[in-house]
């Protein structure tokens, strides 16, 4: 479904400061997959995701969808595609609206913004009501009303991902976003992310802290190293994997010399 | 019948500058850009409004006209803006200064000071004047408030609150803030025409500082009502256009006793006297995030 082809992104190209993010990445993601990429920092988890969302542009390389060639897409074209969960809350919720008008936002992406029709109506309320409580996730149902800049952080990325899905986004895009939590409410929201993925059957491309969930979760495992993909872990050569083993598999990677030569 | 007659006014006025209460809404708290047009669209509207009248021409007509003229203002700077890829503020001192020139001709042709004969009005009396403006700004105000609850509103909104989110939202951002520039000085050229209309008389400086007008309305509405709705908010302006100009009233008295230097120091004074009554007890760090 999404077709990656030695894709480059170099950050300050021509500068001193030039810095190659993405090495010449290709992969193929298969319609309803999960993909989850792990690596040190550094590695260009966060420059794939951001490459993919439209936040960046690449050097090189080409990125398809199914028979399209998307691109050259800015992030307006790839909204309809991707939806972004990423550590930056303001990439993926507007933070100066509720969180009510936030999911009634999401789901008018496909049309045209009407001039007459009322944004939030009673109906659209009850049903994001409904939805929030079957979610059961820290009682968001109870938060509708309120500023999404006041709602903690767990919440947004839910908030997030519930748009995403409203909005019937193809791809979920997810950067790192249990980091910076306590340890109870980031398996909080993992446990719920895992829930969301796997109700809506939407093709997702994530980056996780946590390894187990990492292994446990997805279809497939990309390790990246210094912006290259080292080794693409299936599901069989996961099952046979610890959370250590994988951790141990990225910090084993080559340093950037070596990396280099190999091109 | 004078103090009738000048109560009467000065409740017109302040509704018309409730309506640059509304620009400055739209350009600096949704949008969240600094839009200096109002000025110039006030003048423009003011102008063409007098001078279409002066002419021969319905006056609701005019009223259309002008109101076209300053969504034509605000379209000049939108594409500066984002076509030039100027800073919002200097593409609208650019589009001020360019509007300059219009505005002197449409001066002439309307022959200098205006004096509109009611009847081409149709307006006898300042009471007809000032229910005629009450109509017309209520009308706007609601349609302003309708328009900020539809989806489109709480699109523009989401611009305000970031342009990658807003695009990653499917919104074009070019076009929304087109669309939200041209709104708010249309509703300020009305604005203009209104001011024309009620001191039956324009110039090509009628409408400098009316940002200022515009702002201090904001602020002192939402200072005295402290309003949680859109709703409120919008009465927050006709109150703080009204505090206002009621001030600028009390400096010309003021003014008439001890001389005219001291008009601005009594407003500057007044001014913060009222915003040190109405300070917040309690700081809420979160209140601008």
């Amino acid at each position: 479904m999404i077709h990656a082809e030695e894709v480059f992104v170099v950050f300050y190209k021509g500068t001193p400061l030039e810095r190659i993010a993405l090495h010449g990445v290709s992969f193929s993601v298969q319609q309803g997959e999960i993909i989850s990429v792990v690596g040190n920092n550094g590695c260009g988890r966060s420059a794939l995701l951001s490459f993919l969302a439209g936040h960046i542009s690449s050097s090189f390389g080409k990125l398809w969808l199914d028979k399209m060639d998307i691109t050259s897409q800015t992030l307006f074209d790839r909204s309809m595609i991707f939806s972004s969960v990423f550590y930056d809350l303001n990439l993926g919720s507007a933070g100066n609206l509720t969180v009510a008008e936030n999911l009634a936002l999401a789901g008018m992406h496909h049309q045209p913004h009407s001039i007459i029709k009322p944004a939030l109506t009673k109906e659209a309320n009850d049903m994001f009501f409904e939805q929030l409580k079957n979610l059961d996730f820290m009682n968001m149902e109870l938060l509708l009303t309120e500023k999404v800049n006041l709602i903690s952080k767990a919440h947004r990325h839910v908030l997030a991902m519930l748009m995403a899905v409203i909005k019937g986004a193809k791809v979920l895009l997810i950067d790192e976003h249990s980091t910076g939590l306590d340890q109870k409410t980031a398996a909080m929201l993992l446990e719920a992310t895992e829930k969301i993925i796997k109700s809506s059957g939407m093709t997702t491309i994530m980056a996780v802290n946590d390894p187990k969930f990492s292994l446990d979760v997805a279809d497939r495992t990309f390790v990246l190293s210094h912006g290259q993909i080292v080794s693409r872990l299936d599901k069989e050569a996961k099952k046979k994997m610890k959370p250590e083993d994988l951790v141990a598999l990225f910090n084993l990677a080559p340093p950037p010399d070596a990396a280099e030569a190999r091109r | 019948m004078h103090v009738i007659d000048s109560t009467l006014n000065l409740l017109s006025l302040s509704l018309a500058f409730t309506l640059i209460g509304l620009n400055v809404c739209i350009s600096s708290k949704i949008l969240n850009v600094t839009d200096l047009t109002c000025d110039t669209s006030v003048t423009l509207g003011g102008c063409s409004y007098g001078a279409l009248v002066l002419s021969g021409m319905n006056p609701f007509v005019a009223f259309f006209i002008s109101m076209c003229l300053g969504a034509g203002a605000g379209l000049i700077t939108a594409c500066l803006a984002s076509g030039v890829r100027m800073e919002p503020v200097l593409a609208s001192i650019v589009t001020l200064t360019a509007l300059q020139t219009l505005i002197v001709k449409l001066y002439e042709w309307g022959n200098g000071y205006l004096k509109i004969t009611p009847s081409a009005l149709s307006l006898q009396t300042s009471l007809d004047n000032c229910i005629t403006t009450v109509m017309i700004v209520t009308c706007l105000c609601v349609l302003f408030y309708k328009m900020l609850n539809s989806e489109y509103g709480l699109a523009m909104r989401v611009y305000g609150g970031g342009r990658i989110i807003s695009e990653s939202m499917g919104i074009n951002n070019n076009r929304m803030f087109c669309v939200g520039l041209m709104v708010g000085n249309g509703l300020a050229a009305i604005a203009g025409a209104l001011i024309t209309q009620t001191s039956c008389s324009f110039s090509t400086s009628m409408g400098s500082g009316s940002i200022v007008f515009g702002l201090a309305a904001v602020i002192i509405g939402e200072k005295m009502l402290n309003p949680k709705t859109i709703r409120g908010e919008i009465c927050g302006y006709f109150l703080g256009a009204l505090m206002y100009k009621l001030l600028l009233e009390l400096a010309t008295l003021c003014g008439a006793s001890f001389g005219s230097e001291y008009n601005n120091v009594t407003i500057a004074v007044v001014l913060t006297f009222l915003m040190a009554l109405m300070r917040e007890k309690k700081r809420d760090t979160l209140e601008n995030v």
